[in-house]
């Protein structure tokens, strides 16, 4: 019996855990008292953008039936350089379409990939891409094959090849995750008591931290104007001034977290965590897009986002995890690389909304998709692909 | 929060820590964030600790905010761990030389669609029951139903049952 099986293999023990009931303890206080700090300072910024009159929460929880993209959206296969065995998948496109980026290999050995034109380039091994600008920088991170994310290192691929970008005083590692078309990358630093603070770079001319952010916070999206957008340890979303101070962006009512995962124009985009009732409160995934410019909020129905481009356009994953995008209240299910195509992953969108970068499930191959990977098998049944004109 | 508050806070935590912990393996099948979502559910029990009077099953209740820091946990991490987490499986033959029980059932869990790995995780790895799981994620039973029917059935068809719990069972009695 199936059942007999799971059961067998949950009654094996786990790896042993590093918590300790006095470290928990002390965690707790920390973080209380971090929270009661950063409350305040919250409340004070969402009362000025009441005074402002911006905020608007749009409900939109009613999810319309998804669209089937048109004959102009047309799928293509990225090709994958042949030194490359195993699977790939896309992380990334720069806001013109010319670049795309993404990771290949196996689970020992993994190489940074950079497309340009759709010509496939090598860039490094142990670092691991995640974003991409017009002139080909890359903003990611290197890490051990232990996959600790505790020893990851801010890098960027710029034209002299890979640099670690360098870390605040009191920082044990960190990672990069996005940069601009000035090269000014946002990240990460993680510090040596278990909290984090969102970092800027530059890396045009010279590489030096350009501001460390204020709070315990996680730096996601640098847009082309500097805007500085990501989200608290207590999952809040937030936006940095240069000057580090933090901001909280609004959220819609009835909600009291949310993340940001990335930005592009006046637009950001994340996912909350819905609010219900019950106390622990049930969870659900509800998407967002946020207005920077008029700090408005609005809930996307039937969609899981992954990344907005400039325009405001919405890509990521239909309610059946499917390759999609949202746009003008639609969701629109991409193309499969044959027609039976089921799941997939994206990677990026350009700044017009119309190209967008990802993975997608060939119909022969029998392992599914889920949200948190790509191709399960070591045959690259989940084809490296951009969607065009769509 | 008064001293002895914080004592019984510890010692509920001292006591449960281990099972927590593994409650957030299973769902996560990592340990460091295990540990992380487990932290992070005991923190908010931290801040709530004191008032809690109401609460009938404290373990159900303490345990429900472990699943949901879980999920809260992959769900604001979800770019970073498409991004971070490790290589996919490689899928290991039944049978083969370098078969592992908990690398094919580890690696047919994963295959599956998340809210139906979930579900499947809860119920059969977490033991909770079809109502328990409902209100942990919020749904109704019949959604739980549903997914807990398709998740198996894709798990017999991944795992060729009955063949691969024989295999499983023949590997355990008889180690490589």
């Amino acid at each position: 019996m199936i059942e007999e099986t799971l059961q067998t293999f949950a009654d094996q023990d786990p790896p042993p855990s590093r918590l300790r009931a006095e470290g928990v303890l002390a965690r707790g206080r920390r973080r209380t008292r971090r929270r009661t700090a950063l409350t305040s300072t919250v409340a004070g910024a969402a009362t000025v953008l009441v005074v402002l009159g911006s905020i608007a929460a749009v409900h939109a929880r009613s999810a319309p039936r998804p669209a089937v993209a048109g004959v102009g959206c047309v799928v293509e296969e990225l090709k994958v350089p042949t030194s490359v065995a195993g699977w790939t998948m896309v992380t990334g496109i720069d806001p013109s379409g010319r670049y795309v980026i993404g990771r290949a290999g196996s689970r020992d050995a993994s190489v940074a990939i950079r497309w340009t034109d759709g010509a496939p380039d090598v860039l490094a091994s142990g670092f691991t891409p995640v974003s991409v600008n017009t002139a080909g920088v890359v903003a990611g991170f290197t890490e051990p094959v232990s996959h600790d994310r505790r020893k990851q290192r801010p890098a960027a691929y710029i034209a002299t090849g890979l640099v670690t970008l360098p870390l605040p005083s009191g920082a044990v590692g960190g990672d990069a995750y996005s940069v601009n078309a000035r090269g000014d990358v946002l990240g990460s630093a993680n510090l040596a008591d278990g909290s984090s603070a969102a970092v800027l770079w530059h890396t045009a001319g010279s590489i030096a931290i350009t501001a460390t952010m204020a709070g315990n916070g996680f730096g996601e999206a640098v847009t082309d104007d500097g805007v500085l957008v990501g989200f608290t340890q207590d999952t809040r979303p937030v936006r940095w001034a240069l000057d580090g101070t933090a901001t909280a962006m609004p959220l819609p009512p009835g909600a009291d977290s949310a993340t940001v995962l990335s930005a592009g124009g006046d637009w950001a985009t994340g996912v909350l965590a819905e609010v219900g009732k019950g106390d622990p409160a049930p969870a659900d995934v509800v998407s967002l897009r946020w207005n920077l410019k008029t700090g408005s909020v609005e809930r996307l129905a039937g969609f899981t986002a992954r990344t907005v481009s400039a325009s405001g356009t919405v890509a990521g994953l239909s309610a059946t995890n499917r390759p999609a995008y949202w746009r003008n209240g639609r969701v629109t299910i991409l193309p499969g690389p044959a027609s039976g195509a089921r799941q997939g992953s994206i990677g990026g969108i350009t700044a017009d909304g119309q190209v967008i970068a990802g993975n997608a499930l060939a119909p022969n191959n029998p392992t599914p998709m889920s949200t948190d990977g790509p191709a399960r098998d070591a045959t690259n049944g989940s084809p490296p692909v951009i969607w065009r004109g769509c | 929060m008064r001293t002895d508050l914080e004592e019984d806070y510890v010692e509920y935590v001292r006591s449960r820590l281990p099972r927590l912990h593994k409650v957030a393996y299973l769902v996560l099948g990592d340990g460091d964030q295990a540990d992380d979502a487990v932290q992070d559910a005991l923190t908010v029990l931290y801040r709530r600790w004191g008032h809690l009077a109401e609460v009938e099953n404290l373990d159900a209740y303490v345990r429900t905010m472990v699943v949901r820091a879980c999920l809260a946990y992959r769900r604001r991490r979800w770019s970073r761990v498409l991004l971070r987490a490790e290589a996919p499986d490689s899928v290991v033959a039944s049978g083969s030389s370098g078969v592992d029980d908990r690398v094919v059932v580890r690696a047919a869990l994963h295959r599956l669609p998340h809210r139906q790995r979930v579900v499947v995780i809860l119920r059969f790895l977490c033991d909770l029951s079809v109502a328990e799981v409902a209100q942990v994620l919020g749904c109704s039973d019949g959604t739980v139903k549903s997914r807990t029917h398709h998740g198996l059935r894709t798990l017999r068809a991944t795992l060729g049952e009955p063949s691969t719990a024989s295999v499983i069972a023949s590997h355990r009695t008889e180690p490589t």
